[in-house]
């Protein structure tokens, strides 16, 4: 399901090997042995569930993986059986060509309608594809000009093979395609596999559940989102060629809003990323209701009223009822066995990590440190929210090699400051240099690929991702493959990601998570998803770690360790550290550099010790009547008295 | 120049739909996808009660409004209820629900034949600056005028209308302030659900038939609205229904080629991109 621990690879490969024979098989050992059982009829009925189910695996990818809403896939279907009648039809060229091309026009339509929703934040793609599909069902596709004249529009379909030479109604040709249906759709479900294999399939899950939070770890979210969309869209292009074809004829009348609607019906009934339980469901919802004459045009009702009590009840879909039925199975072996075991929490780790040398190899090397003093300058730098100054030409220097600290009271600007260095927020004015170059302008996963690392104040990470999944997310931009390469699952694909899997195993050991790398983040408990974070921000090999609060949710004991940690960061690792901590103390024991924020403006800075003595420090902490080097008499006299000290 | 009248008129009562998906996002962050199906159910009771049993226009149109409020109440009731702290997309996707439901129904019950009901008004049409205005469209101005007044009125002064506002602003801040929230949403859904019922009664007399697929191009007039006014703004919303409106109505009248049917459908699938790619935000809607 998560697919976070590949099966060997050559368990895959017999698999995969095995679907494919099967799908060729079987329709033909059934089409030649018993020609009577089974009518051309039924073989078309199967070879349109299994066109549907194609679809449906496209939803499930957008919707389940990626999080996006299409309203208008039935508006793609259509795009792809017209183009494919357009090429077999009218230039009369065998069907196999076809259903390339009407893949190709799903991918291109499913660009032009979604890059223009898909670099806004929100449910703009659900608008636009509706839209698209209404505009499709009603002007695009009864149009004359798509058939070349007459009055209904629509094309035959030939199953051309080649030349004059078709696939006809007998039974053994009829085997034959949905044989190659089958295996289409068996090629259909290894892509999305290989989607959920890759830094693909993490980058979309990523971003469904937090955009911010997927930019931040260098995945450019506009780019997933689209990639989804256009691998769904040309999964959609075919599937409307394949059910096409099944028929002989396309007509325009096929491609309705109810037809999207029942596709997201199924994949969400099915259970959103649960993709063998939605080819289930899509076969079962196609030919189910012709097997049972009783609800026979209550199909799309039934179907709606399912998807309703799916949300509400049981929002995981039919796809996860095995693993339910799993766990209540082996609770029950459990409770006969006597063994009840209701402390399912192990004992929490140690904080301990192993010695600095395997550390630095698998935390990847520097790049070669360049002769500049100075890794970031922040010079200037005013950010507003309307009519608010959260940072009011703030300034600041973070030398390599040094921690610095930033503190301030709440409300000062620090996060905002933070955002404005990582990229979440633009500047207004003002310029950040990053190692002598110039990066205000640049977005979030551009900065983060140029060495920033950066932690939030609410642990930075997937939360719906595996332990595992998070800290392979974190390494998405050192998986130097190409997106077309690992669709298709290349070689070096699969090198880079064996990789990635081990130095993520060796990260889980080394954090003493090993029992918990299959469990979704939100499981674990504040510290442990500190300590998650933590390496999955060493992970991709950053200069520059920024920490928001790091000891927030840190037991005392740990927050003391902390300030080791960070000195451990510098010293060993040679990395450059900025933080943000409202531990005072903590700050003032480990920091290089300190500087003050308050009302969005740096008020003072120096050492530590500079930096304690300032007034405008006390000031912006405690009020101005406050004084630090003098003991106030109302705190110092109860308790000289109780202790009988004077002082 | 009649043109502009007919398309600022058909424009009105798109602006309907666009409150009601407004409204609904304000109050929920979701897309109402089900916000013209509604009222494209109910209307049937309309068409059952005044077509088929020939009882005056009104008592059908009461009957639609009872209807489309009562199923936008259940609907709250038996699902939005359950999804307070769904997200944005499961909320969205439960609308979808609500779509395909009354879409199969309507598919199920009323494909084949097109149903046809008496318009509201027979006389009593008036000329506006050479512009014939049928009182069809005379009573559709109005009502929107009203409705539109009314809304405004009960979300700005009433008590309960602030506290929707409110809810809508900050969900945890209101009810900490007392805000009843489960009363809240119902009273937002039945609006909406009344919004649809009377845009639909209201374009009608304009389509002329009653048929399955009624709703689905009027509804992307109404979603269209909606976006070019910002999604969170009701006055962008009425804006938006506007402009939609005369833009649907120039492009049917100037642009007709015989190869392409509804070119009007296409042209909302313009507007939509242009405002994603070039004003996000909307006409009158605040920036996220």
């Amino acid at each position: 399901m998560s697919g976070s621990v590949a099966p060997p690879r050559s368990f895959r490969k017999a698999n995969i090997g095995v679907l494919l024979l099967l799908s060729v098989a079987l329709p033909l050992a059934t089409a030649t042995a018993m020609p009577k059982l089974i009518s051309s009829a039924n073989w078309m009925l199967g070879a349109e569930a299994i066109a549907t189910a194609v679809a449906a695996v496209s939803i499930n990818l957008l919707l389940g993986y990626a999080g996006q809403l299409s309203l208008g896939h039935a508006g793609l279907l259509g795009a792809g059986a017209f183009a494919s009648g357009v090429i077999t039809s009218r230039n009369g060229l065998p069907f196999w060509v076809g259903m390339p091309t009407a893949l190709v026009v799903g991918v291109l339509v499913a660009l032009v309608i979604g890059l223009p929703a898909l670099r806004l934040r929100g449910l703009y793609l659900g608008i636009v594809t509706l839209v698209f599909g209404i505009a499709m069902e009603y002007s695009v596709l009864p149009g004359t000009w798509l058939s070349g004249g007459g009055g209904s529009s629509g094309f035959p379909l030939p199953k051309r093979v080649w030349g004059s030479h078709l696939l006809t109604d007998t039974q053994l040709d009829s085997g034959i395609y949905l044989a190659i249906c089958l295996v289409l759709l068996v090629l259909v479900c290894v892509v999305d596999d290989n989607v959920v294999r890759t830094r693909l399939g993490r980058a979309m899950r990523a971003l469904k559940e937090n955009e911010a939070v997927a930019a931040a770890h260098g995945v450019n979210v506009t780019r997933y989102k689209l990639l989804a969309f256009v691998v769904s869209g040309g999964m959609a292009g075919l599937s409307g060629a394949m059910a096409g074809h099944a028929s002989y004829s396309v007509s325009s009348e096929s491609y309705t809003l109810l037809l999207s609607l029942q596709l997201l019906t199924i994949a969400v009934v099915g259970g959103l990323g649960h993709r063998r339980a939605v080819v289930v469901t899509a076969l079962a919802f196609q030919l189910l209701p012709d097997a049972i004459g009783a609800v026979q045009g209550y199909q799309y009702a039934i179907g709606a009223a399912l998807l309703l009590i799916t949300v509400t009840r049981n929002p995981n879909g039919l796809g996860e009822l095995p693993t339910l039925i799993r766990e209540d199975l082996a609770r029950r072996r459990a409770e006969r066995a006597g063994a009840v075991d209701d402390d399912d929490e192990p004992a929490l780790p140690q904080f301990g990590m192993p010695s600095v040398a395997p550390r630095a190899q698998m935390y990847g090397v520097l790049r070669e440190p360049s002769a500049r003093a100075n890794l970031l300058e922040v010079s200037d730098v005013t950010v507003r929210f309307g009519g608010l100054t959260a940072v009011d030409h703030a300034g600041l220097v973070v030398p390599r090699g040094k921690i610095v600290g930033l503190i301030g009271p709440n409300g000062a600007g620090k996060s905002t400051l933070f955002n404005a260095v990582s990229g979440l927020v633009r500047c207004e004015s003002g310029v950040v240099t990053y190692d002598g170059q110039e990066i205000q302008d640049l977005r979030a996963d551009q900065r983060a690929r140029l060495g920033i690392a950066r932690g939030f104040q609410h642990v930075g990470l997937a939360l719906d991702l595996s332990v595992f999944d998070n800290l392979l997310l974190a390494q998405h931009q050192l998986a130097s493959y190409g997106d077309g390469a690992a669709l298709v699952m290349m070689p070096s694909v699969r090198r880079h990601e064996s990789e990635l899997r081990a130095r993520a195993t060796s990260a889980v050991a080394s954090l003493g998570l090993a029992d918990h790398a299959d469990k979704p983040l939100r499981n674990l408990s504040g510290g442990q998803q500190r300590l998650v974070e933590m390496a999955s921000l060493l992970l991709t090999g950053p200069e520059l770690v920024m920490l928001d609060e790091p000891s927030a949710g840190m037991s005392p004991g740990a927050a003391e360790r902390l300030a080791d940690r960070l000195r451990d960061l510098r010293d060993s690792l040679g990395r450059t550290v900025l933080i943000i901590e409202h531990n005072v103390p903590l700050v003032f024991d480990c920091c290089d550099l300190v500087y003050v924020l308050d009302a969005g403006a740096v008020v003072a800075s120096g050492t530590p010790a500079q930096v304690a003595s300032d007034a405008r420090v006390v000031d912006a902490y405690f009020g101005a009547q406050a004084n630090l080097s003098e003991p106030r008499p109302a705190m110092t006299g109860p308790r000289s008295d109780n202790s009988g000290v004077t002082t | 120049m009649q043109t502009i009248v007919v398309g600022l008129i058909a424009g009105t009562i798109y602006a309907l739909l666009a409150a009601g998906i407004t409204l609904v996002y304000k109050a929920t962050r979701a897309v109402n996808f089900a916000q013209a199906e509604v009222g494209t159910l109910a209307i049937y009771a309309t068409w059952w009660v005044s077509g088929k049993h020939g009882q005056p226009w009104w008592v059908g149109a009461l009957a639609a409004l009872g209807l489309g409020i009562a199923i936008a109440l259940l609907f709250d009731r038996l699902v939005m209820r359950k999804l307070v702290t769904s997200s944005q997309i499961t909320k969205t996707v439960a609308t979808i629900g609500l779509l395909g439901l009354l879409t199969g129904l309507e598919a199920r019950w009323f494909a084949g034949s097109a149903k046809i009901f008496p318009p509201p008004l027979t006389h009593g049409g008036i000329t506006v600056a050479g512009v014939p205005i049928s009182p069809t469209q005379e009573l559709a101005v109005v009502v929107v005028a009203v409705v539109a007044f009314a809304l405004a009125l009960f979300l700005r002064r009433s008590r309960f209308g602030l506290a929707i506002l409110a809810s809508a602003d900050d969900p945890v801040a209101a009810q900490l302030m007392g805000v009843p929230r489960a009363r809240v949403s119902a009273v937002t859904w039945a609006i909406a659900g009344a919004l649809s019922v009377i845009a639909c009664l209201l374009i009608e007399p304009t389509v002329g038939v009653l048929s399955p697929g009624f709703a689905s191009t009027l509804f992307i007039y109404g979603l269209t609205a909606a976006l070019l006014g910002g999604l969170t703004s009701l006055p962008g919303a009425f804006a938006g229904g506007l402009v939609v409106g005369v833009a649907q109505a120039e492009v049917q009248t100037h642009l007709l080629y015989p190869q392409v049917p509804g070119p009007e459908n296409l042209a909302m699938l313009v507007i939509v991109l242009v405002v994603l790619l070039l004003r996000p935000q909307g006409l009158l809607g605040a920036r996220e």
